[in-house]
């Protein structure tokens, strides 16, 4: 049995088990979690000591088949999903964790079956199993949306789940016209479909709908509530995790596209600085941190989306390693952010930003996860949010693109000012604390928010690591 | 003018259809079903192109391709309805 | 035929159109139903009778009855529709625009067809005859294996979402000898659906579908006991799908060293096995799509 195999189905056997009985629930999916990870890092010890490995499921080799395509980039992402996974079960398996009011053990199920989505998704190498791969996500992140049965919630999931679907078939139009323009749907016909006026149409559909996922504006509009109204968990895998498959796709697609997908990558360029202006602004104005950080995330994605489109392409490396360096940044730093939030909220009671100035509660570690992770959002040294920004502003400059340099240092000075609101209201200590003020308990969920913001920081001192995956491509 | 022909205008004209419908109307249960008459205008025009008119046979890929889309379909349905159940009729309001 | 076919998707079109703007409910679901059929009547013109099979069962048969039970809970349609006259004719136009564009890109092509040619030279391999089966189970089984994924995960976000379940109500008195009939014709339907399925249109999910129809029969005349203890028992063998391909997938990658790779000589086997337990297991998640499970004590 290799890593792939195992990797695609031990959360969704995971799943069925956790979904069959609430009992076990618990135990199984930590166990299936810390599974994950071990075999992720196998995964990638093998591609970085062996180079891509493809494997055609069945022995059937593409068109007629299906092949995983394990090279450096999908080797990152999984093991990124795991990380971020093993944090979040962490706090998900706290006793004390607000757990969803309709049904206790749910969130196991949907958060291995939205696992082992995105593993089967990252290793893919067929358009129309990643739309089907695209489902499975959507349908789990909604279920995670819902978890807290509110009506708010709830409401937020049907809005998520119509935009998702309105989304998947975009992208399901898109593929079926890659069919009809060149017969066969394989990530190999990418580059035939930039040459045809339909396989342009039909991978512009594909980008539209990869967007409405990826919550990249002028199409986020589901986005902001979906991801504030839910868990603190569910939102910390939906920020950090979900939309980043739709962003891996269309790096993906745009980089077997080559040259011939310019015109779109323009276009996600144009988008990426529309949603950072779009997102800080309402970051700046929301009034409840859960809001601010979704917000923020609005804006982050155009920050990755804009580092993507004017990256050209395979052939010159820099641009797009700097992109997915900052994807990894924000997975680390917005799951952290979501967790320490959800314990803020859990200590005070509420997430109102004016209220955080308080008297009678000490900061405790969840504030200082904030803080670090505000650090490496910002991208300040030596974190890997600095690292990727350095990288993608040094390779603008070379290119002598000042406009989007303009754009990047304006979307980080927003960036500082927004997150400035809550991270100067957190860690006011001296008179604005009363002397007999207590300090927060411990709790999991700290320890997973803190391990989280501490690894995006070490993440820019070791950003050798995935630097040396993602130069093992398929050759 | 061929069979393939007369599918790909009635899958083209299914696609509008929905996509005049999820513009102009705010009723739940009429977006799910939009959404529903959307997805059978792009099976269509997926199997339609996957006719040849000279032998009467369709590819089988785009068929299992269609298969599927159907019950992704019911599933994805079934979970609309379910919740838009639980919040009561109306997607925004 | 070509008579046949523009009178068919005009039919379809004026049934789509009708579900989409009728104000009852009733009356638009039944021409949603209506143009399901006649999706359905159109496959088989497209030659995909797999397809027609699956849309008759599931699309048009399980999706309506889906929107009818949400109907009766929802309500009649509430709100008039978003904007004025004037924004519906120019969503009419932006949308009459779009699937002008669509026509355009569709029938403009010709480009090559790789697959027929591959999947008849691979067919004898692949241990079925019926090539849509042989696509579904053997050359792309890992799409299907995720499509019964999709079907787990929305059954276990229903259940977690619990709508009230659907209560049996007296219907008459023809409903018992009614499902006397039907519930054994269902069986007998979907047991010949699902063998046949290797050499001719049929397989797993349509004969999932049949068979759940025949269930929903069941629960709607209030036969058989609807307990707790029967709907845990169709939760497990709705999620026992998914298992059991995924499995099998693992299985056989043991035995020949390739994910989803049957062994030589016993494709047939492997996948009849296969599809015969997910027939069973599409039939209780379709089943308990629609009748939501049993809500539990604390609620």
């Amino acid at each position: 049995m290799t890593e792939a195999s195992l990797i695609v189905s031990l959360p969704l056997l995971a799943a069925v088990v956790t979904a069959a009985s609430a009992r076990v629930a618990r135990p199984v999916g930590l166990i299936a979690t810390a599974a994950n990870a071990a075999l992720a890092i196998l995964l990638a010890r093998r591609v970085l000591a062996e180079g891509a490995q493809v494997t055609h499921l069945g022995g059937w080799e593409a068109p007629l088949g299906i092949a995983f395509e394990t090279d450096g980039l999908a080797a990152v992402m999984i093991l990124m999903a795991a990380i971020v996974g093993v944090a979040v079960a962490v706090q998900a398996s706290d006793d004390r964790t607000p757990r969803s009011a309709t049904d206790p053990g749910a969130f196991w199920p949907l958060w291995l079956a939205t696992l082992g989505a995105m593993n089967a998704l990252f290793l893919s190498a067929d358009l129309f199993n990643l739309y089907v791969t695209f489902e499975i996500l959507g349908l789990a992140a909604v279920g995670l949306t819902a978890l807290t049965g509110t009506r708010r919630a709830l409401r937020a999931a049907f809005d998520y789940l119509s935009a998702g679907l309105a989304g998947s078939l975009l992208l399901l139009l898109g593929v079926a016209l890659a069919y009809a323009a060149a017969g066969q749907v394989d990530l190999s016909v990418v580059p035939a479909l930039t040459e045809s006026a339909q396989g342009r149409i039909s991978l512009a559909l594909i980008f539209a709908g990869l967007a409405v996922k990826a919550a990249l504006f002028p199409l986020h509009f589901w986005m902001p509530a979906a991801h504030s109204s839910a868990a603190p968990v569910a939102s910390a895998l939906l920020s950090a995790l979900v939309v980043k498959a739709a962003i891996y796709v269309a790096l993906r697609l745009s980089l077997d596209g080559g040259i011939g997908a310019e015109p779109l990558r323009v276009a996600m360029a144009a988008a990426g600085a529309g949603a950072m202006l779009w997102g800080s602004w309402h970051a700046l104005r929301a009034d409840r941190l859960k809001l601010l950080v979704a917000h923020s995330t609005v804006a982050q994605v155009g920050l990755i989306s804009l580092a993507l489109g004017v990256a050209p392409g395979a052939a010159d490396s820099t641009l797009w390693h700097a992109a997915v360096l900052l994807m990894l940044s924000h997975a680390f730093a917005k799951a952290a952010m979501f967790l320490a939030v959800g314990r803020i909220a859990e200590e005070l009671g509420h997430d109102r930003i004016s209220g955080l100035n308080r008297e009678e509660l000490r900061p405790g570690a969840a504030e200082f996860a904030f803080a670090v992770a505000a650090v490496s959002l910002i991208g300040l040294p030596p974190t890997a949010g600095f690292v990727g920004k350095w990288v993608l502003i040094e390779g603008l400059i070379d290119r002598d693109a000042w406009i989007w340099v303009a754009l990047v240092f304006a979307g980080t000075v927003l960036s500082a000012a927004y997150l400035s609101r809550v991270v100067s209201r957190c860690l006011r200590g001296g008179p604005h604390v009363a002397p007999g003020a207590r300090r927060p308990q411990w709790r999991a969920g700290d320890v997973a928010a803190l391990g989280l913001a501490v690894s995006a920081l070490l993440l820019g001192l070791g950003s050798a690591l995935p630097f040396a995956l993602l130069e093992i491509t398929v050759t | 003018m061929t069979t393939d022909l007369v599918y790909h205008v009635a899958g083209a004209g299914l696609t509008g259809l929905a996509l005049w419908r999820l513009a102009t109307c705010r009723d739940a249960l009429r977006r799910i079903m939009a959404l529903n008459v959307l997805a059978i205008g792009i099976a269509m025009v997926l199997l339609a192109s996957g006719f040849d008119a000279a032998t009467g046979r369709t590819d089988p890929v785009p068929q299992a391709f269609a298969l599927t889309g159907i019950v992704v379909l019911v599933s994805v349905t079934a979970a609309l309805l379910a919740l838009a159940e639980r919040i009561g009729g109306r997607s925004n309001d | 035929m070509i008579a046949f076919d523009i009178v068919l998707t005009l039919g379809l079109l004026a049934c789509a159109a009708m579900a989409l703007t009728l104000r009852d409910r009733t009356a638009s679901i039944a021409a949603f139903v209506v143009a399901g059929l006649l999706i359905a009547l159109s496959w088989v013109r497209l030659a995909a009778p797999d397809v027609a099979l699956a849309e008759a069962a599931i699309g048009a048969g399980v999706t309506g009855a889906l929107f009818l039970r949400s109907a009766r809970r929802i309500g009649p349609i509430t709100g008039g529709p978003v904007g004025g006259m004037s924004a519906s004719i120019a969503a009419a136009l932006g949308a009459g625009g779009l699937s002008a564009a669509l026509f355009w890109a569709f029938a403009g092509t010709s480009g090559p067809v790789p697959y027929p040619p591959l999947v008849a030279a691979n067919l004898e391999a692949s241990g079925v005859t019926n090539p849509v089966t042989a696509v579904l189970l053997n050359f792309r089984a890992w799409d299907t294996l995720l499509e019964i994924a999709v079907l787990a995960v929305a059954l276990a976000l229903v259940v977690m979402l619990g709508p009230a379940p659907v209560v049996p109500r007296a219907l008459g008195e023809l409903v018992l000898p009614f499902a006397r009939i039907v519930v054994p014709l269902a069986i007998l339907v979907a047991g010949h659906l699902l063998w046949q399925g290797a050499t001719a249109p049929g397989g797993a999910f349509q004969a999932g579908a049949v068979l759940a129809g025949g269930m929903l029969a069941l629960v709607l005349a209030g036969i058989g006991p609807a307990g707790e203890r029967i709907v845990r028992g169709a939760l497990l063998l709705g999620l026992a799908g998914l298992a059991v391909f995924v499995g099998a997938a693992l299985a056989a990658e043991g035995l020949t060293g390739r994910f989803l790779g049957y062994p030589a000589g016993a494709e047939k086997a492997w996948i009849i096995a296969i599809e015969a337990s997910l027939t069973l297991s599409i039939a209780a998640t379709l089943c308990l799509l629609f009748t939501g499970p049993v809500r539990r004590p604390h609620q």
